[in-house]
Order: C-alpha cells, then structure tokens, then sequence
C-alpha cells in the first residue's frame, strides 16, 4: 500500500468507519508485556519498581530527626554534676564539727539525704 | 561590827572560795565543758528550727545519749510516726528510713576532745571567736550558762549556747546570721537526765538488708593544689575524695573553729538549681571554673566573704 492508496476514496471511507468505531483499552497485563519485551523504561522508572520508596523515606526521615535531637539534646545540657550529693558532704561535715551546730541532731543532713536518696 | 573570832571568818573565806569560783568559771572552761562527751544518761525532745526569709521549719525529735557516745534520734513526722532513725554507737552511724524501708551507714568522725583535729579546730576558734558568759538563764526551770560566741571578722555568724549547769548538755543553740535574725535554732523541750533506758535502743536493724549502703564513701588523698589557710582565718582541717557514681570529686573542709566551708574540686562543672535545695536554705554557695578545673564553695558566711575566698582557689 502506497500513499496515494490510502488516499483513494475507498480507504478515506474505510478510515472514517474505523475512527467512529468504539475504542477499547488493550489489556494491562498486554501492554506491560509488550513495553517489557520492546520498550526499555528510563533509570528512574526502573528504580521506582525496584524499591519500595514510601517505607525507605520514612526510615530516612526519622533517622534524620533523631540526629537533630541528639545533637540539640548534646547542645542544650552540658555535662554536669548534680548538686544534691555535694550539699550532703557539705551538712554531713558541718554536723560533724568540734562545737555542735546550731542543728544539733543534723536534721539538715538526714533530710537532705532522704530527699536525695529518694 | 565587831569580828568576835577574825580565824572563824577566814576559815569561813576559804572554805567559801571554792564555791564562788564554781560559781564563776570562766566561758573558756563552760565552753570545753560542753564540747565534752556528758558523762550522764539523758534523753528529751528537741526541736531544729530553721528560717530562711519568709520559709520555716521545724523538726522535733526524741533524743537519747548514753555515755560515752551512743545515741538515737528519731524525727517524728506531724502525725506523730517515725519518719527517719539515726542510731550511732560513736564510730559507725546509721541513718534509717522507716517508711521507705531503707537503711544508710556511715562513719563517725566527729572531733572529741584530746584528738589533733579537735586541738586544731579549739585553737582556730579561740584566734577567730570571742567567748564571753552573757549571763545565767533557766531553760525548763534548769540553770544554765549563756554563752556568746561573737566573730571577730564581719560575714560571719554568731552563736549563743545555753549551757546545763549541772550536766554540760547544750540546751539550746542559736545560729544568726550576719545582718539577719536567727536562722536555725535547737531546743531542748523535754530533758530528764540522768535518765535511764534499755541499752537496745541503741540496736537498730537494716530495714532492708539488700539496699543498705554506706553514704560516705570515701577514698584516697586529693593530689592537686590545695591551698591550706584561706581568707577569714579559715585552715584546712580535711580533704578527701569523694567517689559519686561516674564521678570523683575532692571534698577541702575549711574550719574558722566554728563555721565550716566546704571546697569541692570538679572536673565538670556542678549544676546549681536557681533555688539550693537545702531544708534551712541557709548555705551560701559559689561555683566557678579555675585552672584546675571547677570550684564548688559552698558555707554558712556571707556571700562578701565567700566571694574573697574563691579568689584564693584562682591563683
């Protein structure tokens, strides 16, 4: 068949009668069949079916936030030493000394340890 | 007047002049007196007041002393129950909690008279403090001598002692500090002595045997600079090392002979609440890094002199 043939007012008919014909999808299974066996699908399509990206983001994402927690966390609270234990050295001397102190039983020292203990 | 029999007068002068020196001893000798382990059983109530500003409290406690050094004392909580136990047989103490049902041990090293800590911290007292007798007072209908102990150095605090006549025991004893009202005082409500009482007192179990620990773990020297005398008339007494979980920190114990300052040497800084968390609140505290790493001051003076002495620790 020539140009001239398809031109000819027999197949000018014939194409007219096929276009007004209803149209039906080819079946997916098909047409996957044929993209695979004839097209060869670009990088990153080929990536998209090799991962599963939406569980992959997910994960990159909360391994992000927690690096910029422990880093805030690390930035925000220096390390110290608390001072509680330091306070009831302190009142266990001063309970200790030659003349009794004011406190006499070491009331001071015995709370301050309950509340430090606790 | 006529002295009929001038022999019988003077008999009766030196028989007298014994009595009128007992009358009078000096506050020196009250003083040490009282510092001496009483030789006598007593036991009693005392309340710890302690006030700080617009905050109070007030602990009352049963007490119980028996010769040489044993003693109990219990803090009864406001419903009357047990709240915490400290029993010591005058080298190991214990302090127990009841309710939590927890039970700590620690030593006792408390200077006694003879020892050269308790000479060292005596003459640092007599070179800082004026020791006079402001007069003889009557605390639950029993005599007793009012000392005042007064610092001859601005920042410091004052002490007034009442002293038992008969038995030496401390009374009642007042702390003020410098500028302000009282801020803690101790007072014998109920005293009986001699008294007398089953020795097994003085025994108290481990609540729980498990959890008992000691609260003073101490080890070793410190090795780093130390200076040994400090602004105030304060003189190194001690220095240990202090092991606390994942750290070790120098614990300097500067005495004047009667207020005490404790010097902590970090290698980390120490977090200071913004409200110190102590009961009477009455510690003054000062915390700063050196070229030794941090400094932790923290006493019962003013914050003036206290501010004077973290200078030392900066050479």
């Amino acid at each position: 068949m020539t140009p001239d043939d398809l031109n000819s007012p027999d197949d000018v008919e014939l194409r007219l009668r096929l276009s007004r014909l209803p149209r039906h999808n080819a079946p997916s299974r098909l047409m996957t069949k044929l993209r695979h066996e004839f097209v060869s699908p670009p990088w990153w399509q080929s990536w998209r079916t090799a991962f599963s990206w939406k569980p992959a983001g997910a994960f990159a994402a909360a391994v992000l936030v927690a690096a910029l927690w422990l880093t805030y966390q690390k930035r925000e609270k220096p390390k110290t030493i608390d001072f509680a234990p330091l306070l009831a050295a302190h009142m266990r001397t001063q309970s200790q000394t030659l003349v009794p102190d004011s406190d006499m039983t070491a009331a001071d020292f015995s709370y301050q340890l309950a509340s430090y203990e606790n | 007047m006529k002295i009929k029999n001038p022999f019988l007068v003077c008999a009766g002068l030196v028989f007298c002049a014994p009595i009128q020196a007992e009358e009078r001893p000096s506050p020196v000798v009250i003083l040490k007196r009282s510092i001496s382990a009483p030789t006598v059983a007593y036991q009693g109530v005392i309340t710890v007041g302690t006030r700080n500003g617009r905050e109070s409290r007030i602990d009352e406690v049963n007490v119980h002393f028996k010769p040489p050094n044993r003693y109990r004392w219990e803090y009864m909580a406001p419903d009357g129950s047990v709240e915490r136990v400290v029993v010591s047989n005058g080298t190991e103490e214990k302090i127990c909690f009841p309710k939590q049902g927890k039970t700590l041990t620690g030593r006792v090293t408390r200077p006694r008279p003879g020892m050269p800590l308790a000479q060292k911290e005596w003459n640092l007292l007599l070179a800082n403090y004026n020791v006079n007798v402001a007069g003889i007072d009557t605390i639950m209908g029993r005599p007793a001598w009012k000392l005042a102990l007064t610092p001859r150095m601005a920042g410091k605090c004052h002490r007034l002692l009442w002293v038992d006549r008969e038995t030496g025991v401390i009374l009642e004893n007042k702390k003020f500090r410098p500028h302000e009202d009282e801020a803690v005082l101790s007072r014998f409500v109920r005293f009986e002595a001699p008294a007398v009482f089953a020795d097994t007192i003085f025994i108290e179990k481990n609540h729980d045997r498990d959890r008992a620990h000691a609260f003073d773990q101490r080890y070793g020297t410190p090795g780093s600079f130390i200076p040994t005398s400090l602004p105030g008339g304060f003189q190194l007494v001690s220095a240990d090392s202090i092991n606390l979980r994942d750290h070790v920190v120098t614990q300097m114990r500067y005495s004047d002979g009667l207020s005490l300052i404790s010097v902590f040497q970090t290698s980390e800084p120490v977090a200071i609440p913004n409200d110190v968390n102590t009961p009477s609140a009455i510690n003054h505290v000062i915390s700063q890094p050196t070229n030794n790493g941090h400094i932790t001051l923290v006493g019962d003076i003013s914050d003036d002199l206290l501010k004077e002495i973290s200078y030392a620790f900066n050479k």
